[in-house]
């Protein structure tokens, strides 16, 4: 995987130390994933999001931002995991979070439980490679990072995009 | 300038394509009219304004092209060639060798073909000169500024040197100014600078080389300058020759010719400069021209040609935004005042309130007699008070008023913005019309009316392909040949009439031909023949009705039309495209008087009218257009056909499915009364079954993105008045997942649809 946006800080004394890259936190249920700041758009409340009929099960529904109406997913569900949502018509919560994404001039949402903070990764912070991909099983999840004792599951933008417009073909 | 921005490239192809088009225009014009000026001047300004744009976005093989038809078109103007029938179709072809350069570009190609090398040659038959060596566009020289005394200006850019001929035609002086600096200047890296901003200030600068940018990074001993001022040689020298600064100016007057040299020399492929930034990616990043057979295009037909092309600028009459602006401001205005009246009301209220304060505090305090005095006066600042109220009031609802005044105009104006006129449609097609009944040896003069009528940019590409459709078969089988004609007691030339204008909400389009009209007959034998109909059903059809048959799939095809004194070339395609874009298609016809085709279109994509309706809690809307009426059905009027419900309307026995079930998979048992909205598709209507009818409204489109969303029966979504999303019935789309639903139904059939 290509880690895009590397740089390296102008303060870093030594090699170890390099700041790799930026990163959004948030949680689903005790676990700790990561999402790549440059394709965060902004964060939302997970309120009005309406159900789209006959669409495949990882959508959430659909979302009235600021005008254009855009899909949002349950990341959950794109993860197999559990959601409490599952088959709701309207989901108005003020406790669930959706990060609204853009990738490749497409704009979406992730619905997480919570955000958790903002990372700056460093180089020796991050572990990649494919042994990875067996942990979740669509493979959206590209990497660990390894921050203050906690494993946190980098998710792979290009991945994920990937896996939701497959989606689409298979509906 | 180092690289060409794409946003250049894109304004000069918009630009192109419409010159191309204006070049084909005038030159039909000029076959009518030979000794039309106007139409040789038309065709002159458009050439060479393609010539000079390719020319500054390197794209050389258009700019070289362009030029050797410019130069026809100038000895055309001088009067030095006759404008013959031949003339005029050599210049409609080197038009199509022009388009074919541009769409090549536009696709990241370079126009390779045979044809435009033939036309060179027949060009330069024309021009009495050897046309150029083919390959010289292919060779790029350099720029080289060197220090010697007599400058080249091959560092001009094509656009720099029209600009600089356009000063000239007008009598403007250019000048050439070289300084060379003094290099022992302790501040020598902003002397450039400085002298740039002197010449600045009397005068225009058209070129400066090398660039501010180059000269920002470094020091450069010498640099040019390319002016236009009415200020002449000693006043420059006694402004700009700064001692301490310069070591040497050099000022030369730049003529006519030395222009006209240098484009000769660049003909000529002997040194063929462009700007550094063009030759430098012309290397890098533009395709080259590559031998490769299969890239070759040797042939131009119209009807290979009849490429769409999607354009996503807009150009906007400055009128339009004029009067936009307009409304900004009286919207501006009328936030004030809101905002001073919101103060007074403000401040009417805070005195009433204190004035109640007082008085019910206060009164049991003060004595009798005063208080009748303190009392009237406090009455009467009351009275104030509300007065005051009740103006500011008024005042607020007359600027509400005001208020829906402008957002209403502000929204037509902002939807008028998408609108161009048909012009861009119908333009296209006298070319087509003129070649291809030439093609036949038939003779036909097409009508154009309402050019002005405007329509959705986004109709403009998607109208064009039912148009030629419809166009070639009025041409192909509805006029008849000549002699046909006289036979038949007509005049012998055809007329195609082709008229858009605009009615209530709608705009019209009908193509009209005084030809042979249609066979329903044969149509109807048809129709029996493919199995679209049985003879039984032919036998009581209308003749409307069976005109109808012809927009049905599969009707005909091409080889089997010809025997068919009619059309149905794709019908069922042009009626599908039209119904896309919200319209409709209707066919009147008469035996040997002609047929009518006439095409109806909302006036924009973006909004509809539709029927709010809800199905289970969801807020739906269905297009006004699809629906032929709404009524409430009671459950005894249902009738059991093949275990499916349906009603009988006017003796049509119609199905009836809920929506609730087919979006949200809900039962449904039709117990009690229930809405029922009927809508047509082909020649048959459906009943679909809503849970509340809330009314008629306009919505907004708020298109989906299908690479991540798609949802059958749902076309698009729309934000309803409260922020909530409604989503777009796809009629057609629910109809035929019904049928197909019925189709499959076997064993497994529920006791309910």
């Amino acid at each position: 995987m290509e880690i895009r946006n590397k740089r390296v800080s102008a303060e870093e004394t030594t090699v170890l130390q390099k700041v790799l890259m930026q990163c959004i936190s948030f949680s689903l249920g005790e676990q700790l994933y990561a999402l790549s700041m440059d394709a965060v758009e902004s964060i939302l409340f997970a309120r009005k999001i309406f159900l789209l009929p006959n669409t495949h099960d990882k959508l959430l529904g659909v979302y009235n931002l600021r005008g254009n109406i855009i899909p949002v997913y349950s990341l959950r569900r794109l993860l197999s995991l559990s959601d409490p949502y599952q088959g709701s018509r309207i989901v108005d919560e003020d406790d669930r979070y959706v990060i609204v994404v853009k990738y490749q001039r497409n704009t979406f949402g992730l619905m997480v439980d919570t955000i958790y903070k903002h990372l700056e990764v460093l180089e020796n912070e991050f572990q990649g490679g494919d042994h990875i991909a067996r942990w979740s099983e669509h493979a959206v999840v590209s990497g660990v990072i390894l921050k203050q004792e906690q494993e946190i599951l980098f998710i792979d933008m290009d991945r994920l995009f990937l896996y939701i417009s497959s989606l689409q073909e298979k509906k | 300038m180092q690289e060409i921005s794409q946003e250049l490239v894109a304004d000069f192809m918009n630009e192109a394509f419409e010159l191309v088009q204006k070049m084909e225009n005038s030159l039909l014009v000029l076959e009518n009219n030979p000794t039309d000026k106007a139409a040789v001047a038309e065709i002159f300004r458009a050439a060479h304004t393609i010539k000079g744009g390719a020319g500054t976005i390197g794209f050389t093989e258009i700019k070289e092209f362009t030029h050797k038809v410019e130069d026809l078109l100038d000895r055309v103007r001088k009067s030095e060639i006759a404008v013959t029938p031949d003339l005029v179709s050599l210049l409609l072809r080197c038009k199509d060798v022009i388009e074919g350069m541009l769409d090549a570009r536009q696709n990241g190609d370079v126009y390779v073909g045979e044809l435009a090398e033939d036309i060179m040659k027949e060009l330069g038959e024309y021009l009495g000169k050897q046309p150029p060596d083919p390959t010289a566009s292919s060779q790029e020289g350099k720029t080289s500024n060197q220090s010697e005394g007599k400058a080249s200006l091959s560092y001009l850019t094509a656009y720099e040197r029209s600009v600089i001929l356009e000063f000239l035609h007008q009598n403007f002086p250019v000048y050439e100014l070289w300084y060379v600096f003094n290099e022992n200047y302790e501040m020598k890296d902003v002397s450039a600078f400085q002298i740039y901003a002197l010449v600045g200030d009397f005068a225009q600068i058209i070129r400066m080389e090398p660039s501010l940018e180059i000269v920002e990074k470094e020091f450069r001993p010498d640099f040019r300058l390319v002016v236009m001022t009415d200020k002449d040689e000693d006043f420059i020298r006694q402004k700009t020759f700064m001692k301490d600064l310069v070591t040497s100016l050099q000022i030369r007057r730049i003529r006519n010719n030395d222009i006209e040299n240098l484009e000769t020399q660049i003909m000529k492929g002997q040194s063929l400069e462009t700007a550094p930034s063009v030759t430098e990616m012309e290397k890098s990043s533009l395709p080259q021209p590559s031998e490769n057979p299969s890239s070759k295009k040797t042939t131009l037909s119209s009807d290979a040609q009849e490429s769409v092309r999607m354009s996503t600028t807009l150009r906007v009459e400055s009128t339009r935004i004029d009067e936009l602006m307009n409304l900004v401001g009286e919207l501006v205005i009328n936030k004030s005042l809101l905002h001073e009246i919101s103060q007074m009301m403000v401040k009417s209220h805070s005195n009433i309130r204190l004035f109640f304060k007082s008085f019910l505090s206060g009164i049991a305090l003060l004595p009798l007699d005063e208080n009748i005095e303190t009392n009237r006066e406090l009455n009467y600042h009351l009275r104030e008070d509300f007065h005051q109220l009740e103006t500011s009031l008024e005042q607020y609802q007359e600027i509400l008023q005001r208020f829906n005044q402008i957002s209403s105009a502000l929204q037509e104006n902002v939807t008028g913005l998408r609108m161009v006129p048909i012009q861009q449609v119908f333009s296209r097609f006298p070319r087509l019309v003129r070649d291809q009944a030439q093609k036949l040896g038939k003779q036909i003069t097409l009508e154009i009316e309402g050019v002005e009528t405007e329509i959705d940019k986004g109709m403009v590409d998607d109208l064009f392909d039912p148009l030629i459709h419809i166009l070639r078969n009025s041409i192909d089988h509805g006029i008849e040949k000549p002699e046909e004609r006289a036979a038949k007691g007509k005049s012998p030339q055809g007329k195609i009439l082709l008229r858009a204008y605009h009615e209530g909400e709608n705009v019209y389009i009908e193509v009209s031909d005084d030809g042979l009209g249609i066979d329903i007959d044969r149509v109807k034998q048809k129709a029996i023949e493919k199995g679209l109909i049985s003879s039984a059903t032919a036998e009581n059809l209308s003749a409307k009705e069976a005109l109808a048959l012809i927009f049905l799939p599969g009707f005909s095809t091409a080889q089997e039309v010809t025997e068919l004194s009619g059309r149905g070339v794709g019908m069922d395609v042009v009626k599908k495209k039209i119904e896309q874009l919200g319209g409709s298609v209707s066919l009147s016809t008469a035996r040997d008087k002609g047929t009518k085709i006439q095409i109806k279109l909302p006036l924009t994509l973006a909004i509809i009218q539709g029927l709010h309706v809800l199905i289970s809690g969801f807020s739906y809307i269905l297009p006004i257009v699809s629906i032929d009426e709404t009524m409430i059905v009671q459950p005894e009027d249902l009738v059991d056909i093949e275990g499916d419900p349906h009603i009988n309307v006017r003796g049509e026995f119609v199905p009836v499915f809920s929506l609730r079930r087919f979006f949200y998979h809900e039962s449904e048992s039709f117990r009690s009364s229930f809405y029922c909205i009927l809508a047509k598709q082909g020649e048959k209507h459906y009943g679909l079954v809503v849970d509340e009818i809330v009314g008629e409204q306009d919505v907004v489109i708020k298109p989906f993105n299908n690479r991540l969303i798609k949802s059958p029966g749902i076309s698009a979504g729309t934000i309803i008045g409260n922020g909530n999303i409604g989503y777009i019935v796809d009629l057609n789309g629910v109809i035929q997942s019904y049928k197909d639903i019925v189709g499959q139904k076997g064993e497994n059939h529920g006791n309910s649809q």
